[in-house]
């Protein structure tokens, strides 16, 4: 797939997904959306080679050319019916929303306004759009990223949660992406935009659900703003198909005295590219990054984690986790940035590997790039195997091999599991990470 | 009376390393066995062949325990049998807690004889008693295995799944190694609680210290893979005045 024939692809596109969204569409998105097709045009799909660091151990060439011919915006018309309210949820949930194939929404428990889909872009409420104006397509850098671009260029629905200042909404607010055989297109754009107020906190589950053997395109931006003092924790668990791609685009902005807290949980597609930069943007800003994968199969896991320490007293910590097997790969690569002037930063980064196979293969790649003294910073990164010492411990006790190295395997995602610190969600992702390492070990 | 354990020509060797060379003696219900022997003499190696460590090659003999071909069975078959080796250097396992580890493996021993789960609460009182027996601090069992523990704790701790697991026979390689004084009589006493009619010890050890605690019925010298002298208390005593030059 050369540069002109998926610039052609795009364009073409474009003037058919034109037709319906400029009935709908406001001025400034349809002036962002043409701004963004130019960019997405001159970037062009990123190829895998040496000297191009970002993309240098993700080979998105398989990607099929059908991806980039046809962006249906949204089908009005057309809304599943089969969802059931689980009353079970109404509990445990602020707030649940459901995308089925990109078309289809339900937002259902309704309880108050922090949390509008956008459908389409004319449905924001319109006290909100000052505040969408503000921030849309603001957050995300789409300069150098093509998917970014593409998304901002033919984004058709999504979520904008607005948590107004000194509000605390205590339960999740669920957001569901579900992708079916049914689907009519093969790539879809979901959007999110969330804006927490000062003195504000929120928890944010975005989740990514795929069944069939259909091939598809995710590719997802979030823009996230985090005011004074407020508090975010957001929640990425992704169970795509394993004939998917999954693309991930988010930005994370931290004012004074911010936390944000995210945990990415990558147990599905073929091949996921989550790319995370967080930013923050005043001093006493603070962000903790966790993340685990579990890959299996020729399964791909890439995540590129960027920490701009662009404010002085600002801390983060990252600890991300992965366990491969079969030929799977997974890639790391976490970029610290000091700014000039950012004194007393205190960055840490762990990343660590466990291989089941001698055909799993995890590239690891730390970045510091630090312009300022006074700072701590500091990494780790380890790729290993199973401690055969502690398997013949444990089955010495009398438990068996294949539990024996479950338990070791299941140790080790747990550190990540145990610093979730909602309950709800925590025995979520213990379920998921359960179930596929069940499937992977073949332990019942 | 039946024998708990027969060894007959045991042969075993690590990688390309032949390390025993022919092993012969049987320990019976109630017993107390001592191996004692210099550095490298295949001590601990005869540990790990009876627990069945994969790196651990057995090229001749034979094993019987409890009436089994010890040597065919996988390690966990070997514990659920009643074997159980108290290590000299256990490993650490970050992410799994001393008691959940413990209970994983007690019921896996109770699922083999078709008895179901323990009840997780009247488990926890069990192993409280047994840390008692050692005074080992009710902290740790809630921690990692062995992460952090000094090496007193770790003794401690492997004496504790001993009385916990109440084996039929216990191989205890090497229980006293770093032990001051004080530790070595809490570990050597507890040892001793743990003593039945019915249950048997093989202590392995380079020193006589641990043996002037629990006393032996047997002490069997092992030099260079091969027992080259047997006896009573008394030998270990000889060993700790005259060395192991003599033999």
């Amino acid at each position: 797939m050369n540069k002109t024939e998926t610039t052609q692809q795009i364009e073409k596109a474009f003037i058919e997904f034109e037709k319906i969204s400029n009935s709908t569409d406001p001025d400034w998105i349809k002036s962002i959306r043409k701004e963004s097709l130019d960019i997405a045009n001159t970037l062009g799909v990123p190829i895998a080679r040496r000297g191009n660091e970002e993309w240098k151990y993700t080979d998105i060439r398989s990607l099929s050319k059908n991806f980039f011919t046809e962006f249906s915006p949204y089908n009005l018309n057309q809304t599943h019916n089969e969802i059931n309210k689980e009353n079970l949820l109404v509990d445990s949930l602020h707030e649940k929303i459901i995308f089925k194939d990109g078309i289809c929404i339900t937002q259902m428990f309704q309880k108050d306004s922090y949390v509008s889909n956008i459908v389409t872009v004319n449905e924001i409420p319109s006290e909100n759009n000052a505040i969408v104006k503000t921030y849309l397509g603001k957050i995300t850098d789409i300069q150098e990223n093509f998917f970014a671009a593409l998304n901002t260029t033919f984004f058709s629905f999504g979520t904008f949660i607005y948590i107004p200042e000194n509000t605390i909404v205590s339960k999740p607010i669920h957001i569901s992406i579900e992708t079916t055989n049914k689907s009519e297109n093969n790539t879809m754009n979901p959007r999110i935009l969330i804006v927490l107020g000062s003195n504000s906190k929120a928890t944010i589950i975005e989740e990514y659900f795929g069944i069939g053997d259909k091939e598809y395109l995710s590719n997802s931006v979030i823009e996230i703003t985090i005011g004074e003092n407020a508090n975010l924790e957001h929640y990425r668990i992704q169970n795509e198909s394993l004939e998917s791609y999954g693309i991930t685009n988010t930005t994370v902005w931290i004012n004074s005295s911010g936390h944000y807290e995210s945990t990415v949980v990558d147990i599905g597609g073929k091949l996921v590219r989550n790319n995370l930069n967080v930013i923050t943007k005043q001093e006493k800003a603070s962000a903790k990054l966790n993340g685990i994968y579990i890959v299996n199969g020729k399964q791909h896991i890439d995540n590129q984690v960027i920490i701009d320490h662009a404010m002085p007293n600002t801390n983060s910590r990252e600890l991300y986790k992965g366990i491969l097997s079969d030929h799977s790969k997974s890639v790391f690569h976490g970029s610290i940035i000091v700014r000039e002037g950012a004194h007393k930063v205190d960055a840490h980064q762990v990343d660590k590997n466990l291989l089941l196979s001698d055909d799993a293969e995890a590239d690891t790649k730390p970045a510091f790039w630090i312009y300022c003294d006074d700072v701590k910073c500091g990494h780790g990164a380890a790729c290993g195997k199973i401690d055969e010492s502690a398997m013949f411990y444990l089955q010495s006790r009398g438990i068996p091999e294949i539990q024996a190295r479950s338990i070791l395997i299941y140790a080790f995602a747990n550190e990540i599991i145990t610093e979730i610190s909602n309950q709800f969600v925590r025995e979520y992702v213990e379920e998921f990470v359960q179930n596929k390492l069940e499937s992977l070990i073949g332990i019942t | 009376m039946k024998n708990i354990l027969t060894i007959n020509s045991l042969h075993a060797s690590i990688g390309d390393k032949k390390i025993l060379h022919g092993i012969d003696f049987k320990i019976q219900p109630g017993e107390v066995h001592a191996i004692m022997g210099p550095n490298g003499s295949g001590k601990s190696t005869l540990a790990n062949v009876l627990a069945g460590h994969p790196s651990c090659k057995v090229n001749d003999g034979t094993v019987e325990f409890q009436g089994e071909d010890l040597l065919a069975l996988a390690p966990e078959k070997r514990a659920q049998l009643g074997l159980f080796l108290s290590f000299q250097n256990p490993a650490e396992i970050p992410g799994v807690r001393l008691d959940h580890f413990m209970r994983a493996g007690i019921n896996a021993i109770r699922r083999s004889k078709n008895l179901d789960d323990v009840d997780i609460l009247g488990f926890d009182r069990t192993i409280t008693k047994k840390a008692e027996i050692v005074s080992m601090n009710p902290q740790l069992i809630k921690r990692s295995v062995n992460e952090g523990f000094s090496g007193g704790e770790k003794k401690r701790s492997e004496i504790m799944q001993m009385a916990v697991f109440e084996p039929m026979l216990a191989i205890l390689d090497e229980p006293d190694s770093g032990l001051d004084v004080d530790a070595l009589k809490m570990v050597a006493g507890g040892i001793n609680k743990l003593r039945t009619k019915d249950n048997s010890l093989l202590i392995i050890t380079h020193y006589n210290r641990i043996l002037s605690y629990v006393e032996p019925n047997f002490v069997h010298v092992l030099i260079d893979g091969k027992i080259v002298h047997s006896g009573d208390k008394n030998l270990a005593q000889e060993i700790e005045n005259k060395g192991y030059d003599w033999f």
